[in-house]
């Protein structure tokens, strides 16, 4: 990939690998290394898990993954440090899950620690220590398009394990100092590698849930960092404005939940909207969730120049979702219009909105709101 | 490994090469429990006794008056926790810039009925004699008080504390892990009721430290089961440890010529330093220092990254702050100083010992100008506030 060689010239020659001690980064590791690439693992310490309640052990940020990335650079022989970046992981990812919530929005924290974390505090520490590149464990690629003069993201290969939903956000300087190694393999691949390497986390189980979070999941987490009862309870109401319940908070809430609700209604029914305003829940049945319009209102365009007029794209709006054609509109604001040819089920604010054309992420951005 | 130079003897010294052969030869020779009646547990009692001079020698002190303990963190424990258990509930004083084995330990006892005073030091890291004396209360029954400082090797005036408390029913402790080896010791004996030290500061392995216990005083052990140590401290003793330790001792003799070795070695640095960086600022430069212990607060930089990229540069060094489970804390010292955190987190410690060269100071400041000269771009999007506004005060762009 001519997009990776221009870089690898532009920069002293030293990566950055950050090394979570899950299977992915280290082999990332690993294919840079036998490349004879010149690298330095870093592992980042994002919050103190003891202090947050989270058990110490067998989670990301807990000394035992510190411990298993050590041991992989050790066996590749490359220098490896941890580097504290607490207090912007705070800042920038936790502070605004916990706004979002209480926005009546559901974050996507993941995206978030890319652009602001991985590929903002580390790319930017990692320049004193020489690198000018951070390579990670995502499953995503990338790749110099001459015809535009910039570097272009794409899934991965691997289309079951495909992140470049959570990379939309990079800028194209952040791009141009992203390396994504087992972007262009299966899993099952880099673990038969890691295996075949010797790593201790060959069979490493992937970790599922947001790394932050305890055991009870967001709610108990959202209690610990606001306090029990800080949130102002409402009404449920349905559609109709009929008042079904009551609720503890805005935040317990996310567009598309069933369960949870505590109502009575004999059938399932399903968060349609939050307001957080007047601290309303918006329930109806299954049907009653499907919209055809959201809207985007800064989009970030990561392959692409901003379009002039509206496009054809494929629309993932969540994590998995298969993605829906739907017409990209910009709008004079800056933000764009998105229409969906089929009507979608639990347009989610606050999660993204990524374009894609074919495997080619095109931009995406925050859903700011949906009708 | 690489070539290294090595500039981080206050975290640890590595072994000295007649220390490892002293260790090694009581590995072979003298295996025996030292409490055992046959002729090889009466070799391995001799070699501990012999261990157990050496150190007293150095802070002045009978050989009985030494407890051998797993290292300084234990010797601190040992001389806090076993006062207060021996003494009952009460009032105890320490500085604020104590290590963490001294401070936790008081929290400890706080948290179980005892009162603290924790001593601000002024903004040199040095804690004011009279500000102790000050905090003197009716039940007051211990002053710890280290003697120098570990991070940025400020001594403090414990002869005047003992002074002042002199007279008085109250217990001295002087955590002296920081200065042994580096500043003379053999008068401590008579100011301090109470000294710990730690062996691998000075070039002996780590696992192995001593607190002198004054004849006369009485602690509760913190480890029971044996009579050991006089039932001061229970367990089969570290023998091959203890005579490493003992050797140690005996090399680090005499410290005045090596002491004024290693002050121009490090004098000169500081001052290369801030000609070449003038925005580099020295801590603790106004008080008497250790002669080879050097912070200095780079703003702009993270201190861990430079002590990483140093690291690549074959430069070992430590941040200004505390270490915990491989990752950096602010460093609570510092923050006692009242240094602002941004400038915490951008500082670095360097700190000699009796293997150091000229040459290694000079290879050290190639290795940051090199570093230094390396774009790290604007200011973090995540800076303190208080670091974009001195950032912007010096002219840099935020």
């Amino acid at each position: 990939m001519s997009g990776v060689r221009k870089e690898e010239e532009a920069a002293s020659g030293r990566i950055a690998v950050a090394m979570s001690g899950g299977v992915d980064s280290s082999v990332a590791a690993l294919l840079l290394h036998e490349k004879g690439e010149s690298l330095v693992g870093i592992s980042l310490q994002l919050f103190d898990a003891g202090a947050m309640g989270l058990s110490r052990f067998g989670r990301c940020c807990s000394p035992s993954d510190f411990v298993d990335a050590r041991k992989v650079a050790h066996r590749l022989g490359i220098s490896y440090y941890v580097l504290n970046m607490e207090r912007e992981f705070r800042q920038a990812v936790i502070e605004n899950f916990i706004d979002e919530y209480d926005q009546g929005r559901t974050p996507l924290p993941c995206a978030r620690c890319n652009t602001e974390v991985k590929f903002g505090e580390l790319l930017h520490r990692a320049r004193t220590l020489g690198c000018e590149t951070v390579a990670t464990g995502h499953y995503a690629r990338r790749a110099w398009d001459p015809a535009t003069s910039r570097t272009k993201l794409f899934r991965s290969v691997d289309r079951e394990k495909d992140q470049s939903y959570f990379l939309f956000g990079l800028t194209p300087d952040q791009l141009d100092r992203a390396l994504f190694p087992v972007g262009e393999m299966k899993k099952e691949s880099v673990r038969e590698l890691a295996r075949r390497a010797g790593f201790c986390v060959a069979d490493k189980q992937e970790s599922m849930d947001l790394c932050f979070l305890p055991a009870g999941g967001y709610r108990s987490f959202l209690e610990r960092e606001r306090g029990t009862g800080s949130s102002e309870g409402g009404e449920i109401i349905d559609a109709q404005g009929t008042v079904l319940g009551r609720h503890d908070g805005v935040r317990h809430f996310t567009v598309g939940q069933r369960r949870g609700l505590g109502l009575a209604t004999g059938k399932p029914m399903y968060v349609l909207a939050i307001e957080p305003g007047p601290a309303r829940v918006i329930v109806g049945e299954r049907e009653e969730q499907e919209r055809t319009h959201c809207v985007v209102r800064a989009p970030n365009w990561v392959s692409a120049r901003p379009p002039s007029g509206s496009i054809e794209a494929m629309v993932q709006i969540r994590h998995r979702h298969p993605g829906g054609e739907a017409v990209v509109q910009p709008d004079p604001g800056g933000g764009v219009a998105i229409r969906f040819r089929i009507p979608q089920r639990a347009i989610t604010p606050g999660q993204a909105a990524v374009f894609y054309r074919d495997d080619e992420v095109l931009g995406g951005g925050t859903i700011a709101s949906v009708h | 490994m690489r070539n290294e130079v090595y500039l981080d003897y206050n975290a640890s010294a590595p072994v000295r090469p007649e220390v490892r052969d002293a260790v090694l030869e009581a590995l072979g020779e003298s295996y025996a429990n030292p409490s055992s009646i046959h002729a090889r547990g009466h070799r391995a009692k001799i070699l501990m006794e012999e261990g157990r001079e050496s150190v007293a020698s150095l802070l002045g002190a009978k050989p009985e008056e030494i407890v051998f303990t797993s290292g300084g963190t234990e010797s601190n424990n040992l001389a806090i926790l076993g006062a207060a258990r021996r003494h009952g509930r009460g009032h105890l004083i320490v500085s604020a810039v104590e290590h963490s084995s001294v401070l936790e330990a008081a929290s400890d006892l706080e948290g179980q009925g005892w009162r603290v005073t924790r001593v601000p030091p002024d903004p040199e890291g040095w804690v004011a004699p009279e500000s102790v004396l000050a905090a003197v209360e009716a039940d007051t029954f211990l002053v710890s008080l280290m003697h120098s400082n570990h991070e940025v090797g400020v001594l403090q005036d414990v002869a005047a504390v003992a002074e002042g408390l002199r007279g008085r029913e109250i217990l001295l402790h002087c955590d002296a892990v920081q200065s042994l080896g580096k500043a003379p010791l053999e008068d401590l004996s008579r100011a301090a009721a109470l000294v710990s030290i730690s062996g691998h500061k000075i070039g002996a392995p780590s696992g192995v430290g001593a607190l002198y216990i004054r004849s006369g005083i009485e602690l509760s052990p913190l480890l029971l089961g044996g009579p050991q140590e006089s039932h001061r401290r229970a367990g089969t003793p570290a023998l091959a440890l203890i005579a490493g330790l003992g050797e140690a001792a005996r090399r680090v003799g005499e410290t005045e010529e090596e002491a004024n070795r290693l002050r121009r070695i490090r004098d000169q640095m500081e001052a290369d330093l801030v000609s070449r960086f003038p925005a580099a600022r020295l801590h603790g430069v106004g008080r008497a220092r250790l002669p080879n212990t050097m912070n200095v607060a780079l703003p702009g930089r993270r201190g861990e990254d430079l002590v990483a990229a140093l690291d690549l540069e074959g430069i070992a060094v430590s941040t200004g702050s505390a270490c915990a489970a491989g990752t950096v804390r602010p460093s609570h010292v510092l923050q006692a100083m009242g240094c602002p955190s941004y400038e915490a987190e951008a500082t670095l410690r360097i700190s000699l010992g009796y293997a150091s060269r000229e040459t290694d100071a000079d290879v050290f400041l190639k290795a940051l100008e090199k570093i230094l000269q390396r774009d790290s771009g604007s200011l973090s999007r995540w800076a303190r506030t208080d670091e974009v506004v001195s950032m912007q005060d010096t002219g840099r762009t935020a």
